[in-house]
């Protein structure tokens, strides 16, 4: 009887030990639920990993950005091998046709966002080779693209010097009733854990994602610090620690000093090859800060990251940014541009298009010639009422003054002769607020004869309140966002950087002046609009002179919490800004007009190639 | 070895795991004797290299002059292969009990973090 039950037991586990791996690829490529409209959102789980690493908040914010559905990606049952695994690459590509498929047949966009921490990027990867372009975005989270530092010593201990320092580490603070670098150090031995070696043949096999896919790569930085008798002294990594023991060393794959979410550096999680090659980039996430002690419980140690606040808010943003991408942007409109210098949009996607010739050219949206109106005009602005006002420089200040020009729907026209005297020179850039103040962008004189200034003049034309001394020569944009109460936010490009200042009825000054910094996104800002809600989550549409369209968000302290390029056009400019320009015959940055309409299509006036090319939402 | 983790009892060690050695009397009295040293030369040979960039250019020990170090050899912990800690009390002008965070290197006990446990004796 026992030696019968004993076979039995026998025969079962074998039997388990078959099944189990391929039950596991059967569930995870299936398909839960329809997405029906809503583009799905598969969330891929990393290394000895699971899906309860996806907490609420990450799901309710992919939930709140509206049109998304999450589903988690589970491998857990075979999360210590590596990708390419039937049960986990292969797995994964299935399930993203399986919901591409699900999501087309019921009118979705057909593709996939995979959300990814870790290995799961890696996964990812592995299934774009059959899928890729079924992939509508792709956001990784501390992601080894060159490997991982957490990988056990070079004997294949899987418990070295790393995992004695996590054991104590782990005693002292514990946090969520487990201690997740001791289970990766449990598992360093395994065959995932061998291949992310840096420079392991695995991942030199693994293929990039095709160029077709945007790629978010998110890393984590700590911070760390020990305490020696009430010193704090800083600490590269909890790695450094542990020396050869665990492969550091002078390992220059990964760069040096080590810098990193605890168990993936910043270098391999932001690999330039997977990164710079896709439009939406990299981003490090704020560093978190903390004593070696708590590194494991600090916001942005590898495991928590999917929770880190910073991340969550990171990935909300991007998915939403994803919906709103733009495409390449085309030649628009019919008939030809000399020197396209100031754009605007109405309510209904009508664009309205100033150049050299100095009449206001109105094109639908599909880019027919409506109309042309006006004359010696160098600026446009419209408002939503359908509004159309330009501004024509005179040729003397007091017989031949600057005009505000009016044209109503109706076809007339009406202008106001700015006050006699007006030192106003020329403006290519325009905007009016709703209590009816112009805003002007005047570029101070050549040779630095007069500064750069914003010209405010109220609806009769009557004495210029003038703001001066932002810069001499280097002003060709801007933009004016009401915010209420006869107040306005103005917005003015200058090279790296972005000023604003507030405006009211009672107040015009420049202070105090406020700087939106380029982030690493732009250098020469030339042309500026306010984002529609279209283009959430930005909050203002910058041309960079280099050729970029750049939507910038930020916070409270004015720090870029979203300064991403979504678009890229022909024209590049010399990024000095200082360069001679036959076109113009001085030296200064060149006007590149950018305007939105209320749908988040982009139209920028490339001046040098003398086009107007439109960025579609894509 | 096995380790509380909060969330159950995890076998470490393997059967090859050779221990360090532990702190002797003698040198707990070098490594205080290192900690107190005004010379910075000497008190850097307390620290472990990982630790060491980051008070480079002190002129001084992180402990002020007058301070004297008491290893108490007795709560010494190896808490695995070469990662150990051990109390210490601080007199002088910087008094306090300390538990010393241990990293075996370079064939003796080294610092690289301390955590404050209370006032002094």
């Amino acid at each position: 009887m026992t030696r019968r039950l004993g076979a039995s037991i026998v025969v079962v586990a074998m039997w388990l030990a078959w099944l189990t791996p391929t039950q596991s690829a059967m569930g995870a490529s299936a398909c839960s639920e329809n997405p029906g409209t809503d583009m799905p959102v598969l969330l891929v789980h990393g290394f000895a990993g699971d899906p309860s690493i996806w907490k609420d908040p990450l799901k309710n914010a992919i939930t709140a950005a509206g049109g998304y559905v999450a589903e988690p990606f589970d491998y857990s049952q075979t999360n210590t091998r590596w990708v390419d695994d039937p049960t986990i690459g292969e797995a994964l590509a299935i399930r993203i046709r399986c919901l591409a498929d699900a999501s087309k047949a019921s009118g979705g966009p057909g593709k996939v966002v995979i959300v990814a921490h870790s290995m799961g990027g890696l996964a990812a990867r592995e299934a774009s080779r059959e899928v890729g372009d079924l992939i509508a975005l792709v956001i990784t989270i501390g992601t080894p693209n060159l490997g991982s530092w957490l990988r056990g010593n070079a004997a294949g201990d899987a418990v070295g010097a790393l995992g004695q320092l996590l054991a104590l580490l782990c005693g002292i603070e514990p946090y969520e009733g487990s201690c997740g670098p001791l289970n990766l150090i449990r598992n360093a031995g395994t065959p995932a854990a061998r291949a992310m070696i840096p420079g392991s043949p695995e991942l030199a096999r693994l293929p990039q994602f095709p160029d077709s896919v945007p790629v978010k790569a998110i890393a984590g930085d700590e911070r760390l610090t020990v305490n020696l008798f009430g010193t704090a002294v800083a600490l590269s990594s909890p790695a450094t620690l542990l020396g050869p023991d665990v492969g550091l060393g002078p390992d220059v794959t990964l760069g040096s000093p080590v810098t990193g979410d605890g168990v993936v550096g910043v270098a391999s999680a932001l690999d330039a090859a997977q990164v710079d090659s896709h439009s939406l980039g990299g981003s490090t996430v704020d560093p978190c800060e903390g004593g070696i002690l708590q590194f494991a419980s600090l916001p942005c140690y590898h495991s928590n990251l999917p929770s880190d606040p910073a991340v969550v808010s990171l990935i909300r943003r991007t998915i939403q940014a994803a919906a709103t991408t733009i495409g390449p942007g085309q030649p628009w409109g019919e008939g030809s541009f000399t020197h396209p210098s100031s754009l605007a949009t109405d309510a209904d996607g009508n664009v309205y298009v100033v150049d050299e010739r100095g009449t206001v050219e109105k094109y639908s949206p599909d880019g027919v010639l409506v109309e042309t109106f006006g004359e010696g005009i160098t600026a446009v602005t419209a408002d939503p009422e359908g509004v159309i006002r330009g501004f024509s420089p005179g040729t003397d200040p007091w017989d031949d003054p600057a005009k505000l020009w009016t044209f109503p729907p109706d076809g007339s026209s009406t202008y106001l002769p700015v006050a006699a005297g007006a030192d106003v020179l020329t403006a290519e850039s325009v905007a009016v607020d709703a209590e009816g103040y112009w805003y002007l962008a005047i570029r101070g004189q050549l040779g630095g004869g007069s500064s750069d200034s914003i010209e405010r003049l109220d609806a009769s034309g009557g004495q210029p309140m003038s703001a001066s001394g932002i810069g001499t020569e280097v002003v060709t944009g801007i933009a004016a966002e009401d915010i209420g109460e006869g107040s306005v936010i103005i917005y003015v490009p200058v090279p790296g950087e972005v000023l604003r200042f507030k405006s009211d009825l009672n107040n015009f000054s420049l202070e105090p002046i406020e700087s939106i910094p380029a982030d690493g996104a732009f250098e020469l800002p030339t042309g500026v609009a306010i984002a529609p809600d279209s283009l959430d989550p930005g909050q203002l549409l910058v041309s960079d002179g280099n050729g970029r369209v750049v939507l910038l968000g930020w916070d409270d302290n004015l720090t870029c919490a979203w300064c991403e390029v979504i678009g890229e056009w022909g024209s590049v400019e010399p990024t000095s800004g200082n360069e001679y320009d036959d076109a113009r015959g001085y030296n200064q940055p060149l006007p590149h007009p950018v305007a939105v309409d209320p749908n988040g299509n982009i139209y920028l006036g490339d001046y040098l190639s003398n086009v107007i090319l439109k960025f579609e939402q894509g | 070895m096995v380790v509380s983790t909060g969330a159950g009892w995890w076998v470490l060690a393997r059967s090859h795991d050779v221990r360090s050695p532990p702190l002797t009397e003698k040198t707990a009295a070098i490594l205080a004797d290192e900690l107190v040293s005004q010379d910075p030369a000497v008190a850097r040979r307390a620290y472990s290299g990982a630790v060491l960039s980051g008070i480079e250019g002190k002129e001084s020990s992180l402990l002020p002059a007058g301070a004297k170090v008491s290893v108490d050899t007795a709560t010494f912990q190896e808490l695995g292969k070469g990662i150990a800690q051990v109390d210490a009390s601080v007199t002088g002008s910087a008094a306090g009990s300390w538990r010393l965070h241990l990293v075996y290197e370079g064939g003796r006990w080294v610092i690289f973090d301390t955590e404050p446990l209370g006032p002094g004796p």
